[in-house]
C-alpha cells in the first residue's frame, strides 16, 4: 500500500490525482514564470537564511553560557535534612515531634516528661501520643499551651509503659518540643526530633563495665521499619546479626541494649542504617557508679539525638567546666578513608585555646579529652572540623560527653550532638528541676555579633528591655546568659542575634547535669 | 471486472410460441419486415420461424402484403379511438395520423408492423421534452405514441402537444399501482399492434432503437426486449445492458459503477430481465400475462412481467444495439413521487415468492430471512435505517398476508412450462449475494462508484508506484513500523500517560452522557467529546476496544507519514521527494517518543497536522473553489480541527498557531494574500470546531484559567541540542538527527521560486516548533508548558517539508546529468537523510518503540477489587512526566493525578478546569511538601484517597523515568498516616490509614465540619478514619459524606431528602438521622440532556451542510482520468525505471 491508496476526502481528489505534468508546471519554476509575470515578487533568500542562522545560533550561543544546574534545589535539600530540631515555620499547619528514649513506668531507666513550647502569638492545640507498641492501643491526651509558655507533661501521667514511644502534634502555631529524663539523679534534656530518618549516626558512647548503653529506635509511622546497626568499637566495625534487620514494628519503639551487644567497649560510635521505613534514634548512656575496669566512675544519665548525615564542621555550643567537669568529644570516621579532626575549644571574652588535630581513620573513632584545655568555670563550645593536609576531608560526626565525679556537688553525665547549622534566633525549653542553666552563644563567624535573651512571650519584639543586657560576642567566641533556679523559671526563652550563631543550653545543678542543644529558628532572619 | 457476469452462452429454447405469420397478420394485419441483409446470424427462433413452414419468410410476411398496420390512422378513423378509446383528454393534433402522412410513403409503412409506444409519466421533469423529442425522431415508421399520465400535478397535454402533436394522451387514476397499471392501460386500449413499447418519461431514445429491438424481436423470436441503457447526463457511461438476479431476487446488472461504454457489451443475448425504462414486449404474450402485476408496482413489476414471461417459455433479450440514455430522474422527483424503500423490498420478495416453484421456496424462504437479518445488520451498521427496516419488512410483510402471494403464485404458475433449473443460468449465485447486497445498497446512491473509483486509483497508484525506489522505501518504512510495533499489537499498547486504559463502550458513552465529572474531585463541567469518538471506534469494533485503542494508537505513526505525503504532494507535486518528506516525518523521533512515553495528545497531533495543514493550504491558495465547497472544504477542516481538539485540547491552540505563523512568514515567502487567508481559515476552523466541540468548551470558558486542564503539564529540561534533535525520549536521537537538519537547509540555498517560499514557510515552522521547548525550557524551567513532543511535531513537520523540497532540489540537479556540485551535494543529502532511518530501524529491534511492557497502572489495578468495599481514590504523585492521565503540576514542579477506584481509564483523563476542591487537594500537597504537616492523610481522608503512588517511571523496561523529587519523597514518608505498602525500582505505594470511602457515613460521635475556611485545617482536626463504606444502605448514624466537590445539586436521601451541607468546606455532607436505603444523585442531569440536544442539533446541521457542500467528482472525470494515467503508462517509456520524474521532466 501506498500513501496514493488514502484518499480519505472526496474532495481531496482533484489535487491528489492532478498529474505532476500539470502541477509542476505551476509550481516549475520561478525562473521560467518570473519571466512570464514579471512584477511577481520572488522569494528573498538572503533574509530567510539570516533569520534561521541567526536564531540558531543566538540560541546555541546563549545555551553555551547557560550553566546553571540545580545545586540550588540540592542545597535547600541539605537544608531540610538539617533542620530535624527546628522551629517550625509559621505557616506550618501541624507539626509532629517524636520522642524517642524515656520510660514512663516504675523502674524505668529514664523516667520521661515532654516539654512543650509555644513560641508563636497565639494558642497551641498540642496532642501528646504515647505509643506502647505491639497490639496496645496508643492513648493520647491533648493540652493548649499559651503563647510564650511552656507545658511540661509527665509520659507516666498518660501511659505507663516500658517502651514509650511519644508523637507530639501540635496544631495551629509553632511549638517546640523536648524532652527531660531523670535516672538516679541525673538529668538529661534533648530536643525532640520533628523529622525521621533513614540513617542515623552517634559518636560518643561506652559499654564499659558500669554502663549501660541504649540505642532507642523509634518508628511512629503506620509500616514496618528494618534496620541495620553497626558500631565503631575499639576493636573494629561490628555487625551483630540481632541488630542487622531488625523489625520495628509500626508505632512502636526497639531499645537495643548495645551493652549486650558489644560489651566491654571503651568507644563505641553506632550507625543506622533502614532498609525499609524511617525513624527516629536517640541513644542513652547511662552510668551506674560501678568502677570500670579502667578510666573514671561515672554516675548518671546522657541522652543523645542522633544526626542523619556525617558532616564536615560540627558546632556542639554547650559545656561547662564548672565543678570539675570531665569534657570529651568523640569523633568518629564512617568514611572508607581516613581524614584528620581540627578539635577546637572557643571560650568566652576572647579568651583563646590552641586547637587539636587528630587523626581519625576510616572507621574508627577517637576520644578527644580537652579537658585540661578549659579555665576552671568557664563555659566553651566544642567546633570539630575535618580536614586533612593530604586533600581528604571526610564528613565525620562529633559528639560531646561530659561528667561529673562523685566528690563534685554536680554529679551526672552528659552528651550532646551540636545543631546541624547557625541560626539568628534560638528557642530554649528549661526544664523544671532543680538546677541552674547556662545558655552558651557561639558565633563561629567572621563578624562580631550581638546577642540578646528574650522571653518567649516577646519573641517579636525588636527592641525593649531584656531579661539579661544583651552580649557582644566576637567572632570565634562564646558568651554565656545564665539562668538561675530553673524552678522559678516560666516559660521559654528565645536568643536572637544580629547574625547567625550556636546557641546550646547546659543544665547543672543538685537535679544532675545535661547539655543540649538548642531549637534553631531559621526562618527568622532579623527582618 | 470484480463482479459475477450473467451466463452468456446458450438458454434453453424458449417454448413460447414464435412470432408466426398468422399470428402477426391477425393482430397487425400486415407482414413482418424484410430481415437486415447486414443483420448478425438469425438465431435458431429465426431459423425455425423461416424453416419450418408455420411461419412466413421476411419476404412472404411483408410483400405486397398492403395491409395497413394499425396505426395512428385507425386510431383518428376511431379505431383506437372511439369508444375502445375514450380518451379523456383530446390529443393535440390527435386525429392527425400519420398514415395521412403522404401516399408516398405507404410502401415504406407498410414494412413495419406497428407499434404503440407506451409512454407512462407522472409530474414529469425538464427531462420529458427530450424523450417525446427522441420518440418523435425514431425512423420506425409506424410507432404511435400514447401517453399515460399517472395523475400529475399538472396536465402534460400541452407539453405533449407541443413536441408530439400527434401523440396521444390519457390520464388515469394509477392508484398505488402506479407505472403497472397504467401501463396495463394498454391490454385495454390497444388493438392490433404486435408489438408495446413501454418507457419512462426520462429516456432519450437513440432514433434507431425501436426498429432495432423489433428486427431483433422477429430474428431471436423475442417476447420480451430491452435496450443498452446509458447515463442520461454523460452517455459514456453504461448504465445496464439487461439484468439478472439472485436466489432472492435482488437484481444485478454486472455493470461496473461509472464503466465506460467502449461496446464491451454489445452482443444480444439471453437475460433475466429488462428494466421498464425501456421495454419491447409482444402484445399477445402481454394480453396473456395480463400485463404487468399492479402489486409488484414499485420495484419488481419489469421483473415479474420477465419472470413470468421466462415460465411461459418466452425469451427476453437485451439488444444493445438499441440505446437509450436513461437520466435516471427518480431522486430529482418529489418525495412523494420517489419509490418506498420498503415497498420495493416487499414487491421483489412477491415476485420471488410468486414465481419460485414449491421446492425452491421451501430453502428460499428461510434462508431469505436469515439473510434479511443480515441486510439489516449490514444497513444499519453502514448508516441506512430505512433500507434496513425495508430488508426486513419485506419478507415479513409478504408471509404474513399468504392469500395475496398464494393468489399471485397461482397466476404466475398457470403458465409455467420451463423448470426453474432452467432459469439458473441467468441468475446469479446464492454466494454472489455479498456482492449483490453491496451493489444493491451502495450502487443506488453511488457509493459503489466511489468506493471503484478509489480502489481503482488505489490500484492504479500501487502498480505506478510499486516500480518506483521512493515507493518501495515507503513499503519498508510500513513493513518497518508494523514489526516496530509488534510487542504493542500483541500485547497491547500499555496504560501509561495519557494512553489510559479505554473502557467499555457502555462505559464510554455513560461517561459521556453524565452530567457528573468523576474526575479529579468532580465537577460539573461538560464531558470530553473523545468519549464519543473512543465508544464510536469501540462499537465499530465490535465491542473489542482494547484493539480499537492499539490501532489507534500504532496507526497513527503511519499515518502522520501518509499525511505527510499528502501535504507534499501539494506543495512538491513530485512523488519521490513527497515521499522523502513522509518517511522524514514518519521516521521523526517525536512520534516513537510519544508512543514511548504515552503522550496521546501529541501523536493526534503528529498524525492529523500534516491533514489539517494541507486543507489549510488548499483553502488559502485555492481560489478555484468558491462557494459552497469552499464551505465545505472549511467544515471539513473544522471536522479534523475538532477531532484533534477532542483528544488534545492544546490542538487547537498548535493549529491556529500554525495559521499565524504562516502569516508571520509572510515577509520572508511574500505571498501576503496566502498568509492572510491561512491565517482567516484557521481561525475559522478552529472557531467552527469549538462550535462543534459544544458544551465542551464552555467547561474551559468557565473555568479558573489553570492551564493543566489544556495540557500544560509538562517542565521539559532540554538543552538546544536535544530539542534540534528531537530528542526527548527514548528513542533514538543521537547525532545523526543532525542529518535531517542540514538535508532541510539545503532548499534555503538552493531553492527558488515557490520552492524557496515553501522551504522558508517549513523552517519558520521548524524554529517556532523548536523555540516552543526550548525557550521555556531555558529561561522559564519553573513554567508548566506542554509536552515538548507537541512543539517538537511541528518542528518536525516544518523541517521534513523542507527537507522534501530539498531532494526535489537535488532531484534537478541530478537530472541535468552534468557533473558538479549537485552530485556530491546529492550523495551527501541522501547520507543525511539514512542515518536518521537507521536510528529508526534501531528502534524497531523491541517491537514497542520503547513502551514499557508492563505499565504500573496495571501492576496496581489489583486495588481494583477493593472498590466493592468502598469506592476510594488514588492519588499519584511525583515528576508529571512519569504520572499517568493528564497530570497536575503545582508551582513546586510536582505533579499530581487522582484515580477512582483504581488506576484509572481514559474517562479520567481529560480533566476538568479546576475546581475549588481541586485547590484544597493542591493546598494538601503543598503542606506536605514544604514539610508543614504531617498529616496529608487526614486532609485527603475526606477525599476519599485510600492509596498514595509516587512513581519513578512508567513501566517496566521501558517509557519515562524521573526520580521523584527529594523534597516530596522526604514530606510523604514523613506523613504519619500513610502507610508504605509496598516499594520496587519504579513505584512506591502507600496506603492512608486514616482515609474515609468516599461514600460512607462518619458516625454520630464525630463532628464533621462545615462551611469551613480552611477545609485542610478542618480536616486535620478530624479523625474520619472509622467511617464506614455506604452500599445501598445506611447502617448507622451520624454524617453522610459524599467525597465529590460540593455541588447543590447534589441530593441524598433516606426515607426523605437529606439537608445538603458542604463537609470540610468543598464535599458534600448530609446529616443522617436514620437507617435506611440510600440514593445520592445528581438533580441537573436534565441539564446535560439539553447541551446534548443542542449538541446533536449542532451535529445534525453539520452533517446536512456536510453533504450539501459535498464535492463529487463526476465518474465519467473518473474514468477518464483513469483511462489516461492507464495510457500514459503504456505509453511512457520512463514508467518503471524513475517513477514519475521521469514523467516530470519529460514534460517541463
Amino acid at each position: 500500500m501506498t500513501p496514493d491508496d488514502v484518499t480519505p476526502e472526496a474532495d481531496a481528489t482533484p489535487e491528489a490525482d492532478a498529474t505532476p505534468a500539470t502541477d509542476a508546471a505551476t509550481l516549475d519554476t520561478s525562473r521560467a514564470r518570473g519571466r512570464r509575470r514579471g512584477a511577481r515578487r520572488r522569494p528573498p533568500r538572503l533574509p530567510i537564511l539570516l533569520i534561521v542562522i541567526a536564531a540558531i545560533v543566538a540560541a546555541a550561543v546563549y545555551q553555551g553560557r547557560d550553566t546553571t544546574s540545580t545545586a540550588n534545589s540540592a542545597g535547600a535539600t541539605d537544608v531540610a535534612a538539617l533542620a530535624a530540631v527546628g522551629v517550625p515555620p509559621s505557616a506550618a499547619v501541624s507539626t509532629s515531634w517524636f520522642c524517642a528514649e524515656g520510660t514512663s513506668n516504675d523502674g524505668g531507666r529514664a523516667d520521661e516528661t515532654i516539654l512543650v513550647g509555644n513560641v508563636s502569638k497565639s494558642e497551641v492545640r498540642a496532642t501528646i501520643t504515647v505509643m506502647p507498641g505491639g497490639d496496645a492501643k496508643p492513648v493520647s491526651r491533648e493540652l493548649t499551651v499559651a503563647p510564650g509558655a511552656e507545658a511540661r507533661v509527665k509520659v507516666a501521667s498518660i501511659l505507663a509503659t516500658a517502651e514509650p514511644g511519644v508523637v507530639v502534634e501540635a496544631v495551629g502555631g509553632r511549638a517546640v518540643v523536648s524532652h527531660s529524663l531523670e535516672h538516679n539523679g541525673d538529668l538529661a534534656v534533648e530536643p525532640c526530633s520533628r523529622t525521621t530518618s533513614s540513617s542515623w549516626y552517634f559518636a560518643a558512647g561506652t559499654t564499659v563495665k558500669g554502663s549501660e548503653h541504649y540505642l532507642v529506635l523509634f518508628n511512629p509511622f503506620g509500616d514496618d521499619a528494618i534496620a541495620d546497626v553497626s558500631f565503631i568499637t575499639d576493636t573494629g566495625v561490628q555487625q551483630p546479626d540481632n541488630v542487622q534487620g531488625l523489625v520495628i514494628p509500626r508505632r512502636s519503639r526497639v531499645s537495643v541494649a548495645v551493652h549486650d551487644l558489644v560489651p566491654r567497649q571503651e568507644r563505641v560510635a553506632t550507625a543506622v542504617h533502614l532498609r525499609a521505613g524511617r525513624v527516629v534514634a536517640e541513644r542513652d548512656q547511662i552510668f551506674d557508679g560501678t568502677a570500670p575496669d579502667s578510666g573514671p566512675t561515672r554516675t548518671g544519665i546522657a541522652v543523645s539525638l542522633g544526626a542523619t548525615a556525617t558532616a564536615r564542621q560540627w558546632v556542639i555550643p554547650a559545656g561547662t567546666s564548672t565543678n570539675g567537669a570531665t569534657s570529651t568529644v568523640a569523633v568518629a570516621n564512617y568514611s572508607n578513608l581516613d581524614t584528620e579532626a581540627e578539635v577546637a575549644i572557643l571560650l568566652p571574652d576572647g579568651q583563646t585555646a590552641s586547637p587539636q588535630s587528630v587523626k581519625v581513620a576510616s572507621r574508627q573513632v577517637v576520644n578527644v579529652d580537652f579537658t585540661n584545655r578549659v579555665p576552671v568555670d568557664s563555659p566553651y563550645s566544642v567546633v570539630v572540623r575535618s580536614r586533612s593536609a593530604e586533600g581528604a576531608t571526610e564528613p565525620v560526626v562529633a559528639e560531646s560527653l561530659s561528667w561529673w565525679p562523685a566528690s563534685s556537688p554536680t554529679t551526672g553525665v552528659a552528651s550532646t550532638l551540636g545543631p546541624g547549622r547557625a541560626a539568628r534566633r534560638w528557642v530554649v525549653l528549661l526544664p523544671d528541676v532543680d538546677a541552674d542553666a547556662v545558655l552558651t552563644v557561639t558565633n563561629t563567624g567572621t563578624k562580631p555579633v550581638t546577642a540578646a535573651l528574650l522571653p518567649a512571650s516577646q519573641i517579636d519584639r525588636a527592641t525593649g528591655p531584656t531579661s539579661e543586657p544583651e552580649r557582644a560576642v566576637a567572632v570565634n567566641s562564646i558568651t554565656s546568659f545564665t539562668v538561675l533556679n530553673l524552678r522559678t523559671s516560666r516559660g521559654a526563652l528565645v536568643i536572637t542575634a544580629d547574625h547567625p550563631v550556636y546557641v546550646g543550653l547546659t543544665v547543672l545543678g543538685a537535679a544532675g547535669a545535661s547539655t543540649s542543644a538548642a531549637f534553631p529558628d531559621y526562618e527568622y532572619t532579623g527582618k | 471486472m470484480s463482479a459475477e457476469e450473467p451466463p452468456s452462452g446458450p438458454v434453453p429454447a424458449p417454448e413460447y410460441p414464435p412470432l408466426d405469420d398468422a399470428a402477426l397478420l391477425a393482430a397487425a394485419g400486415g407482414s413482418p419486415a424484410p430481415p437486415d441483409p447486414d443483420a448478425p446470424g438469425t438465431t435458431p427462433g429465426i431459423g425455425d420461424a423461416g424453416a419450418g413452414g408455420d411461419g412466413l419468410s421476411w419476404e412472404d410476411s411483408y410483400a405486397g402484403a398492403g395491409a395497413a398496420p394499425l396505426d395512428a390512422g385507425a386510431m383518428a378513423e376511431g379505431g383506437l379511438g372511439g369508444d375502445a378509446l375514450p380518451w379523456t383528454e383530446e390529443p393535440a393534433e390527435a386525429r392527425i395520423a400519420p398514415a395521412d402522412a403522404g401516399a408516398s410513403e405507404e410502401e415504406d409503412l407498410a414494412a413495419y408492423p406497428p407499434v404503440v409506444a407506451l409512454l407512462v409519466t407522472r409530474n414529469p421533469g425538464e427531462w420529458f421534452e427530450e424523450t417525446l423529442r427522441s420518440l418523435d425522431e425514431q425512423d420506425y415508421a409506424d410507432l404511435t405514441v400514447l401517453v399515460v399520465d399517472c395523475s400529475s400535478d399538472e396536465d402534460p397535454t400541452a407539453r405533449v402537444a407541443e413536441v408530439l402533436p400527434r401523440a396521444f394522451v390519457r390520464r388515469v387514476e394509477t392508484g398505488k399501482g402506479g407505472f403497472a397499471t397504467a401501463a396495463n392501460e394498454a391490454l385495454a386500449m390497444v388493438e392490433g399492434a404486435p408489438f408495446l413499447f413501454f418507457c419512462h418519461d426520462d429516456v432519450t431514445l437513440d432514433a434507431a432503437a425501436v426498429r432495432i429491438m423489433v428486427e431483433e424481436a422477429y430474428r431471436s423470436n423475442a417476447a420480451i426486449l430491452g435496450p443498452k441503457l446509458v447515463s442520461g447526463d454523460n452517455p459514456e457511461i453504461l448504465l445496464e445492458v439487461g439484468r439478472a438476479i439472485d436466489r432472492f431476487g435482488a437484481p444485478y446488472t454486472g455493470i461496473e459503477p461509472g464503466e465506460i461504454d467502449q461496446e464491451q457489451h454489445d452482443g444480444v443475448r439471453d437475460v433475466f430481465y429488462v428494466p421498464t425504462a425501456a421495454m419491447l414486449v409482444r402484445t399477445d404474450l402481454f394480453t396473456e400475462l395480463d400485463g404487468f402485476d399492479p402489486e409488484t408496482f414499485p420495484g419488481a413489476e419489469d421483473l415479474d412481467l420477465c419472470w413470468r414471461a421466462r415460465l411461459a417459455g418466452a425469451r427476453v433479450l437485451v439488444v444493445p444495439d438499441a440505446r437509450v440514455a436513461h437520466h435516471e430522474a427518480s431522486a430529482s422527483r418529489a418525495r412523494a413521487d420517489r419509490p418506498n424503500e420498503s415497498a420495493i423490498v416487499h414487491s421483489r420478495v412477491r415476485t420471488v415468492l410468486a414465481c419460485s416453484s414449491l421446492v425452491n421456496l421451501i430453502w428460499l424462504v428461510p434462508f431469505g430471512i436469515v439473510v434479511s437479518f443480515f441486510e439489516f445488520f449490514g444497513n444499519l451498521v453502514t448508516g441506512h435505517p430505512r433500507r434496513a427496516r425495508a430488508a426486513i419488512v419485506g419478507w415479513w410483510s409478504n408471509l404474513l398476508h399468504p392469500g395475496s402471494v398464494r393468489k399471485a403464485r397461482k397466476h404466475a404458475q398457470r403458465l409455467r412450462t420451463v423448470h426453474d433449473s432452467d432459469l439458473r443460468e441467468l441468475q446469479i449465485s446464492t454466494l454472489a449475494r455479498v456482492n449483490a447486497f453491496v451493489a444493491h445498497h451502495l450502487h443506488t446512491d453511488g457509493r459503489l462508484r466511489d468506493l471503484g473509483d478509489v480502489s481503482r486509483n488505489a490500484v492504479d497508484s500501487v502498480s505506478d508506484g510499486m516500480r518506483a525506489p521512493a515507493t518501495i522505501a515507503f513499503l519498508v518504512f510500513l513493513g518497518l513500523v508494523l514489526v516496530g510495533s509488534r510487542d504493542l499489537l500483541s500485547h497491547g499498547v500499555p496504560a501509561i500517560g495519557t494512553f489510559g486504559s479505554w473502557p467499555s463502550v457502555s462505559s464510554a458513552f455513560d461517561a459521556f452522557g453524565s452530567a457528573w465529572r468523576y474526575t479529579g474531585l468532580g465537577s460539573a463541567s461538560a464531558q470530553p467529546p473523545a468519549f464519543v469518538v473512543i465508544g464510536g471506534l469501540g462499537t465499530v469494533f465490535l465491542g473489542a476496544i482494547g484493539l480499537a485503542r492499539t490501532l489507534f494508537v500504532v496507526l497513527a505513526l503511519p499515518l502522520g507519514a501518509i499525511g505527510m505525503y499528502r501535504l507534499s504532494r501539494r506543495i512538491i507535486v513530485l512523488r519521490a521527494p513527497a515521499f522523502a518528506a513522509a518517511i522524514a516525518y514518519g521516521v521523526n523521533p517525536v512520534a516513537r517518543n510519544s508512543i514511548a512515553e504515552g503522550r496521546l495528545g501529541p501523536l493526534v497531533l503528529f498524525a492529523l497536522l500534516p491533514f489539517l495543514v494541507v486543507r489549510l493550504v488548499r483553502l488559502a491558495e485555492g481560489d478555484e473553489h468558491q462557494g459552497e465547497a469552499r464551505k465545505g472544504r472549511l467544515l471539513r477542516l473544522a471536522l479534523l480541527v475538532a477531532l484533534l481538539t477532542a483528544f488534545y485540547p492544546l490542538g487547537l491552540g498548535i493549529f491556529l498557531a500554525v495559521g499565524a505563523l504562516m502569516l508571520l512568514a509572510v515577509p520572508l515567502t511574500w505571498g501576503g494574500r496566502v498568509g492572510v487567508r491561512a491565517f482567516g481559515m484557521s481561525a475559522a476552523a478552529a472557531l467552527l470546531a469549538l462550535v462543534m466541540l459544544f458544551p465542551w468548551p464552555l467547561a474551559y470558558a468557565n473555568g479558573s484559567g489553570k492551564l493543566a486542564a489544556l495540557g500544560f503539564d509538562f517542565r521539559p529540561s532540554l538543552t538546544l541540542s536535544q530539542v534540534m534533535r528531537f530528542d526527548s525520549g527514548p528513542a533514538t536521537a543521537t547525532w545523526i538527527m543532525w542529518g535531517f537538519v542540514f538535508a532541510a537547509a539545503v532548499p534555503l540555498f538552493l531553492a527558488t521560486g515557490d520552492r524557496l517560499a515553501w522551504a522558508a514557510r517549513g523552517w519558520v515552522l521548524a524554529l517556532a516548533g523548536w523555540a516552543a521547548v526550548w525557550v521555556p525550557s531555558t529561561f522559564f524551567p519553573h513554567v508548566s508548558v506542554p509536552a515538548p513532543e507537541a512543539g517538537l511535531t511541528v518542528a518536525a513537520l516544518g523541517l521534513s517539508l523542507a527537507l522534501g523540497i530539498g531532494v526535489s532540489v537535488l532531484v534537478d540537479g541530478m537530472r541535468e546529468m552534468k557533473f558538479g556540485w549537485r552530485q556530491p551535494a546529492a550523495i551527501l543529502g541522501a547520507v543525511a537523510v539514512l542515518l536518521p532511518v537507521l536510528g529508526f530501524t534501531a528502534d524497531v529491534v523491541d517491537g514497542r518503540w520503547g513502551a514499557p511492557s508492563t505499565a504500573y497502572t496495571t501492576d496496581l489495578a489489583f486495588t481494583q477489587a477493593l472498590a466493592a468495599r468502598g469506592q476510594f481514590r488514588m492519588l499519584w504523585l511525583g515528576d508529571p512526566t512519569v504520572l499517568p492521565l493528564e497530570p497536575v503540576v503545582l508551582d513546586g514542579g510536582v505533579g499530581y493525578t487522582l484515580t477512582r477506584n483504581g488506576p484509572g481509564d481514559v474517562t479520567q483523563q481529560w480533566r476538568a478546569p479546576e475546581h475549588d476542591a481541586d485547590a484544597v487537594l493542591a493546598d494538601a500537597i503543598g503542606l506536605a511538601e514544604a514539610g508543614l504537616t504531617n498529616r496529608l492523610g487526614r486532609m485527603l481522608a475526606p477525599m476519599g484517597i485510600r492509596y498514595v503512588v509516587l512513581p519513578t517511571g512508567q513501566g517496566k523496561d521501558g517509557g519515562a523515568h524521573a526520580q521523584v523529587p527529594a523534597v516530596l519523597r522526604r514530606a510523604v514518608d514523613d506523613q504519619l498516616d500513610l502507610a508504605q505498602l509496598r516499594t520496587d525500582s519504579g513505584v512506591t505505594l502507600y496506603e492512608n490509614l486514616a482515609y474515609a470511602p468516599i461514600l460512607s457515613v462518619v458516625p454520630a460521635g464525630t463532628d464533621v465540619p462545615v462551611n469551613s475556611k480552611a477545609p485542610n485545617i478542618a480536616a486535620l482536626g478530624t479523625d474520619v478514619a472509622n467511617a464506614t463504606p455506604v452500599v445501598g444502605t445506611v447502617a448507622r448514624t451520624g454524617t453522610l459524606l459524599w467525597g465529590e466537590a460540593h455541588d447543590s445539586a447534589w441530593e441524598a436521601t433516606v426515607g426523605r431528602t437529606l439537608r445538603h451541607t458542604a463537609a470540610f468546606g468543598w464535599a458534600n455532607g448530609y446529616p443522617v438521622d436514620r437507617k435506611g436505603a440510600v440514593t445520592v444523585e445528581y438533580t441537573k442531569q436534565w441539564q446535560r440532556w439539553a447541551f446534548l440536544g443542542v449538541m446533536a442539533l449542532i451535529w445534525l446541521i453539520v452533517l446536512l451542510r456536510w453533504r450539501h457542500t459535498r464535492v463529487r467528482r463526476d465518474p465519467a472525470l473518473r474514468a477518464a482520468d483513469r483511462e489516461r494515467r492507464r495510457r500514459e503508462r503504456e505509453d511512457d517509456p520512463f514508467s518503471g525505471v524513475v517513477d514519475d520524474e521521469s514523467f516530470y521532466w519529460e514534460r517541463v
